[in-house]
């Protein structure tokens, strides 16, 4: 299946070489780029008893004279400054990449790849971290944290992480955070790199998009109907019917014999079709309307995706008007991005 | 073979954390905080974790454990007057051994680190011992291996964690690592440490020192030495003896600046006059106060008074104020405040125990037998004559009679002094042991019965025998002699160098030394060393005057002076003054600021100009690498043509109704420009291959270029109306 949430994985180099010109040529441009650099610098909660015992040292060291507290503070400093220095070495030379492995769908996890590459020639990086950055225009509540212990000079690493989107449509993913606490685990580095990204979420799936079709039989809501189309297809077996299904998918023969509803169910070559229909809510409060809304978008794209399993034909009627039938996955993931960024008054 | 690597990167963070462990505890056992006995158990645990092999020890065991020892705890330190420090030192053993034996994560490593160091810092303020120094440098690499081992390791969890939804690794988990797990990893960190300790040392000396060091005299006890309080019973000289504790230490200049030898010299301590048959004491033990006496660096000899001998003296911080010194002193200089005296001739520094420099200048007497011969002490004026010929009340008539018989046929009272001290060198052996102190009269037993004693039995008999003829006569106590020292060419004066000896008053000829004490063969003054043992001691007695000055006595003073030296060579001239440069900011003379700048000048300038070359090629490099990364031409203008494609979409927004956010996407423009034309329908789809394209890898290509092109041109046809119906604003 063809999913535009795999093919639109997107990736980029820690500073590619368009970054000089995308914030612009200026001032602003300049500020920018040099801000991409800047490193930001926070203790970690071992760190900070770190920084508490040391001002203790120091304290002590000022206040007795006493020479070995001076060279214990001393030690001490050093552990910080070479803390910064080892830790800038290790955030040095680095491409990130960013890749997920299907299509994205709001609420449920989105698992992925981190790749990560070193430039250098000799030393490795050590104890990465790499993090989504939410921005204004994305709204995550995994951020597909990863770690990476060690990555050789000149290699690369790949590490699974989990994303989790709140809710569908475009989210912009901006940047990530690659933040070491290497060497002595006291100070937390890191810096942002631009990685943008528009990802369409899909909608979160409803499971019970079949119940719906049959309450609103094409009133308010969805309307999700499986019309045969003669039955030609050959008989894969029987199955209990299941609430909510077509009644015409019942087997009456067999059911009168085991006292008990049963359905048929055909291979997929029988070119069933699903027509599912997104109406409008009808009057209410905007809050319940946008609900209600979102309801229906959810059971629309289950109902896609079920047709997707059943390799159903799926025709996805919106307000605006029907889009053209979909009969392979990547006309499917066409109906479920068209579903992702529909609006309810656009 | 990963879990192999695994295995070994376990075991060498496991080693290495167990070092910071136990040079924790090395650190407690160095300030003697930590007992034979502990030092053992600590041991024990260490090698138990060390092979894996700890005990497993029942929470509730473990419980009471904990109870009992805290209890213990408390008790010492509320009830047994236990000091604080020890209670919390003895503490701080009891959590390390619970977290060795306990451990369970890397967190407990982290745990175990921060104890050991705060092991060590307490055992800074606890000693100021040489060794302690020694086991810091070892800690701080040990420490630094086992932080970034640990920091590894810690990764390693939290990738695991990630991938494996929150199970602790497997020793295999850790086989990642194996790129690291070379010679060539470990010579790095190694140099690292080394790296860090010079950058320790060089911070050491550059923090600013607001005040100036009294470590030795706050914080840590002073060496007991007695024979140098205002009460001295006889016996007690015997005990310190035994100590090989170092006193003092003198470089020795005679006037021409030569050293001199101090072998057999008497470095006076203080002078008593009475004895009551058991113990000597002042008769008049108030003290003068001598008042300010300027800087030994800065004074010169003194120029009023005469003087030989020019002593610099280091003294180790003692349970006394009393200045040792030769002979005759005619001027003491040291950075103290005020010096005291008494009546019997002793100099006294008020005030904290703690290590002292200072300056003496002496002039010996230096009298024939036959200009004392023709000297009479029995004519001392008054104020000499009754101190310094008091005897004690209870003084056995024996003794007098001894010294009557042993002083006859002495023509003069030299002549006297000079047969009672053959008549105990030779009838008397010289003895550790005090058999006399037992006795009522210790001195009477010593005389007729023991007949073998230390140097102040000796001294003692000596004097009262001497007093019995009239003979005005004092007990000095000091040290004699000390032990030469190549290495830093000074003497050194242990504590097994304390002596008694006798001084008689010879009028003009001022107190003149006796000494009745044979050489001795059981001491430890007569033993005989190995010439190599000999040179290593030297060289670490060294060490020890070396961590004292350089590191222990370091202080603002130090640092002023060196910066004033730092200016000095960077203005190649070593006479450049920093306080004339600080007060007139001139410096001086013209000359002088013409050579000053001229040592700056031929290489400052040439050092600096190459820097800026060097920041210069780096940046240029880096620009030009920079450049050398541009995207290929296809995707350049499938960049130009999406530009273009947005800036036609955002101008065709201005007419719509409902038109996306300002902030939109790409994608999100390219679905409204679809929504609204059907020529358009195919632009999500373009943008989500141009995605793919620019930050997925994919290759650009040529047909990519074209849709766009294609969504250009029709992007660029108004008024076609959608397929809802609605009037296309742009599209």
């Amino acid at each position: 299946m063809r999913l535009p949430g795999a093919r639109r994985a997107a990736a980029v180099p820690l500073r590619p070489p368009e970054a000089r010109q995308a914030p612009g040529r200026g001032l602003r441009g300049l500020v920018a780029r040099r801000r991409a650099r800047f490193r930001r610098l926070r203790p970690t909660r071992e760190g900070w008893v770190f920084v508490a015992t040391g001002l203790a040292v120091a304290l002590a060291a000022l206040n007795t004279g006493n020479n070995l507290l001076y060279l214990v503070l001393a030690g001490m400093l050093a552990l910080v400054i070479t803390s910064g220095v080892l830790s800038e070495s290790s955030l040095r030379g680095l491409e990130v990449l960013r890749r997920f492995d299907g299509p994205v769908f709001a609420g449920r996890p989105a698992t992925g790849t981190w790749i990560v590459r070193s430039r250098r020639r000799w030393l490795p990086n050590l104890a990465l971290e790499l993090q989504e950055v939410p921005g204004r225009y994305a709204r995550l509540d995994r951020v597909g944290e990863a770690t990476v212990p060690v990555l050789v000079a000149g290699q690369e690493a790949q590490r699974r992480a989990v994303w989790r989107f709140q809710g569908r449509g475009v989210h912009r993913l901006e940047r990530v955070r690659v933040s070491t606490t290497w060497p002595f685990g006291i100070l937390r580095k890191w810096f942002e790199v631009r990685l943008p990204m528009d990802l369409v979420v899909y909608p979160e799936p409803a499971p019970d998009w079949s119940v719906v079709a049959r309450r609103t039989g094409g009133g308010a809501g969805l309307d999700a109907t499986w019309r045969r189309r003669g039955g030609t297809g050959d008989l894969r077996g029987i199955r209990d019917h299941r609430p909510g299904e077509d009644l015409r998918q019942v087997h009456w023969r067999t059911s009168a014999r085991l006292r008990r509803r049963v359905a048929v169910e055909r291979d997929a070559e029988d070119e069933g079709r699903f027509d599912v229909r997104v109406n409008r809510p009808g009057a209410g409060p905007a809050p319940e309307r946008a609900e209600a809304f979102e309801r229906t978008v959810s059971r629309a794209a289950g109902a896609v995706l079920a047709a997707g399993e059943e390799r159903a034909e799926v025709l996805l009627r919106l307000p605006a008007g029907p889009l053209p039938p979909a009969q392979d996955g990547a006309d499917r993931d066409r109906l479920l991005r068209r579903l992702a960024v529909l609006e309810l008054d656009p | 073979m990963n879990a192999a690597a695994g295995r070994r990167f376990v075991g060498l963070h496991r080693v290495a954390t167990l070092a910071v462990v136990a040079l924790g505890f090395a650190a407690l056992w160095v300030a003697g905080e930590l007992g034979d006995l502990a030092a053992l158990l600590a041991a024990g645990v260490i090698g138990l974790a060390a092979f894996d092999r700890r005990p497993r020890i029942p929470g509730g065991a473990w419980l009471a454990v904990q109870l009992l020892f805290l209890g213990w705890l408390l008790q010492g330190w509320l009830l047994g007057g236990r000091h604080v420090l020890t209670t919390f030192a003895l503490l701080l053993v009891f959590v390390q051994l619970h977290r060795v034996l306990t451990r369970s994560s890397t967190r407990d490593d982290l745990y175990a680190c921060f104890i050991a160091f705060g092991q060590l810092l307490l055992s800074s303020v606890l000693t100021v011992n040489a060794a302690w120094f020694v086991i810091f440098v070892l800690w701080f690499v040990a420490l630094v291996w086992a932080l970034l081992l640990t920091r590894l390791a810690r990764a390693v969890e939290q990738d695991q964690r990630h991938r494996r939804a929150g199970r602790q690794p497997t020793a295999a988990a850790f086989g990642t690592l194996q790129p690291l797990l070379r010679w060539r990893w470990g010579a790095g960190v190694t140099a690292l440490s080394v790296g860090m300790l010079a950058s320790t040392l060089v911070l050491f000396f550059v923090l600013p020192r607001l005040q100036a060091s009294f470590l030795s005299a706050s914080l840590l006890p002073p060496v007991p030495v007695s024979g140098f309080s205002e009460q001295v019973r006889l016996g007690e000289l015997g005990l310190v003896q035994l100590s090989d504790e170092p006193v003092m230490r003198v470089q020795l200049y005679d006037r021409a600046g030569q050293p001199a030898s101090a072998a057999g010299a008497y470095w006076h301590g203080l002078a008593m006059d009475r004895f009551d048959g058991r113990a000597w004491s002042l008769s008049d033990p108030r003290r003068t106060r001598l008042g300010w006496v300027g800087g030994a660096r800065t004074r010169g000899p003194p120029r009023e008074q005469p003087w030989s001998l020019r002593q610099e003296v280091a003294l180790e911080p003692l349970d006394t104020g009393v200045l040792f010194h030769l002979a005759r002193a005619t001027g003491i200089y040291g950075e103290f405040r005020a010096l005291e005296t008494v009546e019997t001739e002793g100099y006294y520094l008020p005030g904290h125990r703690r290590r002292r420099d200072y300056v003496v200048y002496s002039e010996p007497v230096q009298r024939s037998l036959e200009e004392l011969r023709e000297l009479d002490p029995r004519d001392a004026p008054d104020h000499v004559r009754i101190p310094y010929t008091q005897l004690p009340a209870e003084l056995s008539s024996r003794i007098p009679a001894l010294a009557q018989d042993w002083t006859r046929g002495g023509a003069t009272p030299a002549d006297e002094a000079l047969l009672i001290q053959q008549r105990l060198h030779e009838d008397f052996t010289y003895s550790l042991a005090q058999p006399s102190s037992a006795a009522e009269d210790p001195l009477l037993a010593f005389l007729e019965d023991d007949r073998e004693g230390h140097c102040e039995y000796f001294a003692t008999a000596m004097v009262v025998m001497l007093r019995t003829r009239g003979i005005p006569a004092r007990i000095v106590n000091g040290f004699q002699g000390g032990e030469w020292n190549p290495v830093g060419s000074y003497w050194l004066v242990r504590q097994r160098d304390a002596h008694s000896w006798v001084e008689v008053w010879f009028g003009e000829g001022g107190w003149v030394v006796f000494d009745p004490t044979p050489l001795g063969e059981g001491g430890l003054r007569g033993r005989a060393r190995i010439r190599l043992l000999a040179r290593l001691g030297a060289w670490a007695d060294y060490g020890r005057v070396r961590w004292t000055d350089v590191m222990l006595d370091y202080g603002l003073d130090n640092q002023a002076e060196g910066l004033r030296r730092l200016l000095a060579w960077a203005s190649g001239d070593s006479s450049y003054s920093l306080v004339r440069l600080m007060l007139d900011g001139s410096g001086s003379s013209p000359q002088r600021r013409a050579r000053a700048e001229g040592g700056l000048g031929w290489w400052v300038a040439p050092l600096v100009l190459v820097l800026l070359l060097v920041v210069l090629a780096a940046r240029l490099g880096r620009r030009r690498s920079g450049s050398t990364r541009q995207l290929p031409v296809a995707l350049r203008r499938a960049a130009r043509l999406v530009r273009r494609l947005e800036a036609r979409w955002r101008r065709a927004a201005r007419r719509d109704p409902a038109p996306p956010r300002p902030d939109a996407t790409a994608l999100a423009w390219a679905e409204w420009a679809a929504s609204r034309h059907p020529r358009l329908a195919d632009a999500p789809d373009a943008i989500a291959c141009w995605y793919e394209a620019r930050f997925g890898g994919r290759e650009p290509d040529e047909e990519l270029v074209r849709r766009l092109a294609r969504l250009v041109r029709a992007s660029r046809r108004p008024g076609q109306s959608t397929s809802t119906g609605q009037k296309s604003s742009a599209p």
